[in-house]
């Protein structure tokens, strides 16, 4: 017989993503999943103000056996980017790296890297507001775009114009799910991410970026490019430079 | 904090059972050993309870506790003798020497060497043939080290007994395994703190969390004291095991603790026997008499749920968790087991986000 699972976390990998919540953990284990990206360790927390508890046991866990190399936060920037960045800036342990921007590593020695990374990303058009269902809300729309259609007008009859970014991408997404999958109206995001429920491609040309700095991940953190946009400039530089022979 | 409090801050194992070098420092008050079965946790009580000592009958005693060594010992060879000690040594290698060394706050150093000393003695074994028997004894010694002050005792056979002598002064440490015969010894103890007006504190602790006894006493059961409790509605007074295993291990801790002001308690298994409902209270209670007396606590578990329930008992205030380590101990195939202190409010944390700390 098998030995019975611990329904306890045990960090046994080199790289973690924790997400502010079991829907940020979802994502990314099937973007992983649909993207082929391996090696990632991937928790969620119960909401932005969590991850300082969690960090702070990470941290005190982390001993000889851990091989914890590096951890992604991702947190949602709704309306106020700059200060839920500070947010989840603040909550890394005294001793650990503190990344001064979104999407720039750092790291103290002998600790893990700590990256974090702010939703939407990448940017939805000009906008850096909003969350995890407003970047699902870009891969959903165009597959469901006739129930996406019904529910403009919904929107417009309900007056969600004058919502916040937030809740808007949040009611629409759940409307938009709701409405899409008959046979459970109130299943939330974690399930309808699943593949197998096409409701939301993870495959959608939006989520490239975000796969892309996975897939490229330890690569950046083994370079000396402290921004994710440093390490891009440097890999097309890289790539347009002509091989000698 | 009274003055004359020990507390070990530091201790060094070597070659001692599953340990080959272990050098610890950043140890707390309270110190809650966890690992999986065969880890070493038990290993570490045992290497500090050997320490505190001053006999190598404390090494016999541990024996037993493991459920070794209850029947008569064949020592007429000297692979039976060398056999009782072998596994005190890392890998079984009896060539090197183990050592436990402890640094407390008030006394400093202190340490036990465990090596064999070679000796050129034959033994022959009477009513047999002496050549066919002979064997070379080079008998073990036990050296401890207080203080500056080296004592030293060998486990000698004499007369087809084992003899060894009480070496130096004793540190106040005390051990409490779920494998120990309880009665007597305790009784005794019990005995000594009554006897001098002392016991007031462990029939207080007792009282706390169950009501229906009123009182403990000693009372002579085949010639043997027995500890009894006097159980409101009995008739009679009960001996204190037939109430309850559980109330019986409560009063062996908070008799040890009561006795060792200043001290050290190891318990192996601390959750061993206690009824969950009951573990918060006296979990609080032992927490609370050993700041009452002074004592700095070691103790092992499996017990996620008594984990659980010590988050929220002994983490109740900033001081209890600056006061407070888990030891986590990993096993490592072929190798000693990897250690990771984790402190006080970063296993507070790992329990509030479920971790797996065991």
């Amino acid at each position: 017989m098998p030995p019975l699972p611990s329904r306890n976390i045990e960090i046994t990998g080199e790289r973690l993503i924790v997400g502010e919540g079991v829907s940020d953990a979802a994502f990314f284990k099937f973007l992983c999943q649909e993207r082929a990206i391996n090696g990632f360790e991937i928790h969620g927390v119960s909401g932005n103000s969590s991850f300082g508890n969690f960090l702070k046991a990470a941290k005190g866990l982390t001993g000889n056996k851990n091989k914890l190399k590096s951890i992604i936060l991702v947190a949602d920037n709704d309306e106020t980017p700059d200060a839920s960045f500070k947010n989840v800036r603040s909550q890394i342990p005294d001793g650990w790296g503190h990344p001064n921007q979104p999407l720039e590593k750092a790291q103290r020695p002998d600790t893990p890297f700590i990256v974090i990374i702010m939703f939407p990303f990448p940017r939805i058009g000009a906008s850096s507001h909003g969350c995890l269902e407003s970047m699902l809300l870009q891969a959903a729309q165009p597959t469901l775009a006739a129930q996406t259609a019904c529910l403009e007008t919904f929107c417009a009859c309900i007056g969600t114009t004058a919502w916040n970014i937030t809740a808007r991408d949040k009611m629409r997404l759940q409307c938009l799910m709701s409405a899409s999958f008959p046979e459970d109206p109130n299943a939330g995001i974690q399930y309808s991410l699943r593949p197998d429920r096409g409701l939301i491609p993870l495959t959608h040309a939006y989520f490239n970026e975000l796969a892309d700095l996975l897939t490229n991940f330890d690569t950046w953190m083994s370079s000396n490019h402290v921004s994710w946009d440093a390490w891009k400039t440097a890999r097309a530089a890289a790539a347009a430079t002509p091989r000698a022979g | 904090m009274q003055s004359g409090y020990l507390m070990i801050s530091h201790f060094a194992i070597k070659n001692f059972r599953c340990f080959r070098q272990w050098d610890q420092t950043g140890l707390k008050r309270f110190n809650f050993i966890v690992g999986e079965s065969g880890v070493g946790k038990t290993a570490l009580l045992e290497a500090l309870f050997l320490a505190g000592a001053n006999s190598p009958e404390i090494w016999f005693r541990l024996r037993r506790w493991r459920g070794l060594g209850e029947g008569p010992m064949q020592m007429n060879y000297r692979e039976n003798y060398e056999a009782v000690f072998r596994d005190l040594f890392y890998q079984y290698d009896q060539r090197a020497k183990a050592a436990v060394t402890i640094w407390d706050i008030s006394e400093g150093k202190r340490e036990v060497e465990i090596f064999y000393e070679h000796l050129d003695v034959y033994t022959l074994p009477l009513g047999e043939t002496g050549e066919r028997n002979a064997f070379t004894v080079n008998p073990i010694v036990f050296k401890w080290d207080s203080k500056n002050k080296i004592s030293r005792s060998t486990v000698e056979i004499r007369d087809g007994n084992l003899r060894m002598s009480v070496a130096g002064d004793i540190y106040p440490i005390v051990m409490i395994s779920p494998r120990m015969p309880s009665s007597r010894e305790y009784a005794q103890f019990y005995s000594n703190l009554s006897r001098t007006r002392k016991a007031t504190p462990v029939l207080e602790a007792v009282k706390s969390i169950f009501e229906e006894i009123q009182a403990i006493s000693l009372e002579m059961v085949a010639g043997e004291p027995v500890l009894h409790v006097d159980v409101n509605g009995l008739n009679e007074l009960i001996p204190l095991g037939d109430l309850s295993g559980g109330i019986e291990k409560f009063v062996d801790v908070v008799v040890s603790i009561v006795m060792n002001r200043g001290g050290v308690i190891l318990i192996d298994e601390i959750e061993s026997g206690f009824y969950y409902k009951n573990t918060p209270k006296l979990l609080n209670t032992i927490v609370a008499l050993c700041d009452r007396f002074d004592v700095q606590l070691f103790a092992s578990t499996h017990s996620y749920e008594f984990l659980q329930m010590l988050s929220t008992a002994i983490m109740g205030s900033e001081r209890t968790a600056k006061d407070f380590c888990l030891i986590r101990l990993e096993k490592e195939k072929g190798h000693q087991p990897l250690v990771t202190i984790i402190p006080g409010d970063s296993y507070a944390a790992a329990m509030q986000e479920n971790f797996e700390v065991r």
